[in-house]
């Protein structure tokens, strides 16, 4: 395995360029999909019946299809669409990295909103009762009383989806991209030792997500702590 | 499941395509003004097809055609009195090609895309580049010494290419129950072959080639001397419905081939080992008299 | 504007069958290494959530912990690709080889291992967490009336957890739906490859994309229906089944 070794040291620099690339699209796509799904959440819980069935629609169409399918259909489909939603001449070129952004924002925009709206139900009635008791606005109802409750018991669940998403950023490999797997696979197929890279990404993957996750563990364990 | 809502989603379904799906309103040169407006020519590669085009170590796109492609764009700068376009380079591969072309991802597809009648329907293409045949690459172990040897053995093909159509001929004229296995790329194509996943790998022997020689097996590879495909047109993809755009690539192309620099980079990609590959009869002809029409071979 | 008339016209790449047909047999594709997949992950991940939860910390235990972690922290793609690409080379060649060569329809088959596998630890997850939210007290005074450890589990645990856990798992059946379509990437044919194939050969992106969308979420809407029924069917009176999870 010497010349194994040798590979991987002439290989460092594009594989951890991967590495960089499918983490960033996973950290962005988490907080640009968190911040579409705020939205997507109070239309569900909204009395406004045309708004909550517009929001369900929405979760229920992403969450219904693969992934995959998605990343093709964004990846051909959305500059034909963006060409008629903003008018344009011709078909706006949007390129499979930010095609790749795109996507999984507004992929996992529906599985954060479903999060998010599950986390501000489960804070209790009472709750809303005894803040409009004391005349408290709608928006500082939501701001002092039921979101610092409703994030407290999301939180755990918002990473842990996290770390899905970044284990569904190897997706994009489908793309031809240089993302982590996509830069395995290509100097694996030029060096004839796509065993072995394929091996060494998925100990990074393992070791990165398993940290993750054991660093969730604790913050609910901490959060379920503090709820005494 | 509610009724209602299913059908609401059903229906949000089908409006999202519905607003894009209306003909694009008839441009003369939708291309050139694309790239006009955004000083960008977008060249579609394919990564692991050298030497026709492939990442060099440094990380650059190169190979055979993406240097014609690349000409083409320093004769655009000129013709279009914008010596400041920039180039982009996106990866394409033949599953995805078209739909990309289609839809303005990629000006220029340099890759080796086949010219052919029924995909003229929805894209153009500029003068061919080079004429390439497919082969089987098979293991001299394997006993395979005729296609008539293929009888129930498994064969690699690159998805949604031109050779894909071929095998499928093939099988069905002579009956040999084919197990084709679809390959996203050429660099999968060939691994399978060389993993033993598959009996053959169907492609264009210039690119076989390349991986051949890099195998450590390279000695125990081989082609199938009693059959070759119907040489293809390979040329540049281009989105339809602007011919003035067309024209300009073809006039590039032209002043490439009269000026002698279309042999030169014909010389350095294809007369290298381990192709030594001289010019063949179909592309001789085509510089001497260049032509787009894909019913010429 | 839309134009669906291709999908009943002849397949270019085909003997005959039309583009519809050959979404048909793209779907079910999908629909069977679907059930193989999930067969698997209930084979293995109903003992696998048990073993977690196995009141003495011992030598099974921590392998169950170990075999959900890995196989949960991987990417469900690069699985695939270690079962499909890395495991016959590191197998005995003899052993190899008939992976790659004897094995009939080698693509199905590592798709189905490669997704059971991965699908057994979420299964396993579910499983010890309907475990673990049962009153100890069930246990307990299994034991004190005489019941033996294995038959605690397989009479009395089990068939309550068993039900409980209906709501989270129809959710990982209808993942392991939608996860079948990264066989395409070792060229298993199912739904998403024969769209892809379809639009290449048709270029109605448009269309043969909206039916195939279709298709998917008229599958997991079944899927879903059929286990709610079950559910419902199975169902035991007091035994709140919205309260199992965390």
């Amino acid at each position: 395995m010497a010349s194994s070794w040798q590979v991987l040291l002439a290989a460092l620099p594009q594989l951890a360029e991967g590495l960089v690339f499918s983490v960033t699209l996973a950290a962005v796509s988490a907080i640009a999909g968190m911040l579409v799904g705020i939205p997507i959440a109070l239309a569900r819980i909204s009395g406004a019946r045309a708004l909550s069935a517009v929001a369900w629609a929405y979760v229920t169409l992403f969450r219904c299809v693969p992934l995959l399918l998605v990343i093709f259909w964004f990846y051909l489909l959305m500059p034909l669409l963006a060409q008629r939603v903003i008018g344009a001449r011709f078909p706006v070129p949007i390129g499979p990295v930010y095609s790749a952004f795109f996507t999984f924002m507004i992929f996992e925009a529906a599985y954060y909103s479903e999060i998010i709206r599950a986390g501000i139900q489960s804070v209790a009635r009472g709750q809303y009762e005894a803040g409009r008791a004391l005349c408290l606005s709608s928006v500082d109802l939501y701001r002092y009383v039921v979101l610092p409750q409703a994030i407290r018991r999301m939180l755990p669940i918002l990473l842990t989806q996290t770390v899905i998403l970044f284990q569904d950023t190897s997706l994009v490999y489908v793309l031809t991209l240089p993302d982590f797997v996509g830069v395995a696979a290509r100097l694996g197929q030029r060096e004839g030792q796509l065993p072995f890279f394929y091996i060494l990404i998925a100990v990074v993957f393992f070791a990165i997500s398993f940290a993750l996750s054991r660093a969730v563990r604790q913050l609910e364990l901490r959060g379920a702590a503090a709820a005494y | 499941m509610r009724p209602i809502s299913a059908l609401l989603v059903i229906g949000s379904a089908l409006v999202a395509p519905a607003l894009s799906a209306s003909p694009v309103a008839a441009q003369s040169t939708p291309t050139i003004d694309k790239i006009l407006e955004r000083g960008q020519v977008t060249i579609g590669h394919r990564p692991s097809s050298p030497p026709f085009g492939y990442v060099n170590d440094k990380g650059e796109v190169v190979g055979y055609t993406v240097e014609i492609c690349r000409y083409v764009v320093e004769q655009l700068k000129t013709a279009l009195n914008r010596p400041d376009l920039r180039t982009a380079y996106v990866p394409a591969d033949p599953s995805n090609r078209i739909p990309l072309v289609q839809n303005g991802t990629i000006d220029l597809e340099c890759a080796t895309t086949g010219n052919t009648v029924e995909r003229q329907k929805i894209v153009a293409f500029s003068y061919s580049t080079i004429f390439p045949d497919a082969r089987f690459a098979v293991r001299r172990s394997s006993g395979i010494a005729s296609v008539k040897d293929l009888k129930g053995r498994s064969v690699a093909v690159l998805q949604g290419t031109v050779q894909q159509r071929q095998l499928t001929e093939l099988d069905r004229e002579l009956k040999l129950g084919i197990k084709p296995v679809l390959a996203k790329d050429t660099a999968e194509n060939f691994l399978l072959l060389e993993t033993g996943r598959v009996d053959a790998a169907l492609n264009d022997p210039i690119l076989l080639s390349t991986y051949i020689a890099k195998s450590r097996d390279a000695a125990d590879l081989t082609f199938v001397p009693d059959w070759s495909g119907q040489p293809e047109n390979d040329a540049i993809m281009m989105a339809k419905g602007d011919d003035r755009f067309r024209s300009l690539v073809n006039a590039a192309i032209k002043k490439m081939m009269d000026s002698g620099e279309f042999t030169k980079n014909y010389e350095k990609w294809l007369m290298a080992p381990p192709y030594n590959l001289p010019m063949n009869e179909a592309l001789k002809k085509q510089m001497a008299n260049p032509t787009d029409d894909p019913t010429t071979l | 504007m839309f134009d669906f008339s291709f999908l009943t016209a002849p397949a270019s790449l085909s003997f005959g069958e039309s583009n519809l047909e050959l979404i048909l047999s793209g779907w079910k594709a999908s629909v069977l290494a679907f059930l193989a997949a999930m067969a698997l992950a209930l084979l293995l991940g109903i003992p696998v959530g048990v073993f977690r939860t196995v009141p003495r910390p011992g030598l099974l235990r921590r392998a169950a912990g170990c075999f959900v972690e890995l196989f949960r922290n991987v990417p469900m793609l690069v699985q695939l690709f270690l079962w499909f690409f890395v495991l016959p080379e590191l197998l005995p060649r003899s052993a190899g080889n008939w992976l790659k060569r004897d094995l009939p329809d080698p693509e199905f088959w590592t798709l189905a291992a490669a997704l059971g596998f991965f699908m057994s630890a979420r299964v396993a997850e579910i499983v010890r967490a309907g475990l673990q939210s049962l009153p100890r007290g069930q246990r307990e005074a299994s034991l004190a009336i005489g019941f033996r450890e294995v038959h605690v589990y397989v009479l009395i645990l089990l068939p309550q957890v068993l039900r409980i856990v209906f709501p989270p798992l129809t959710t990982e059946f209808a993942n392991c739906f939608k996860a079948t379509a990264i066989g395409l990437t070792i060229g298993y044919i199912e739904l998403t490859q024969r769209t892809r194939e379809i639009s290449e050969q048709t270029f109605r992106t448009f269309e043969i994309f909206l039916v195939a969308t279709l298709v998917y979420m008229l599958s997991i809407f079944t899927i879903t229906m059929l286990l709610q029924a079950a559910e419902r069917a199975l169902r035991l009176p007091g035994l709140a089944p919205r309260t199992a999870g965390h």
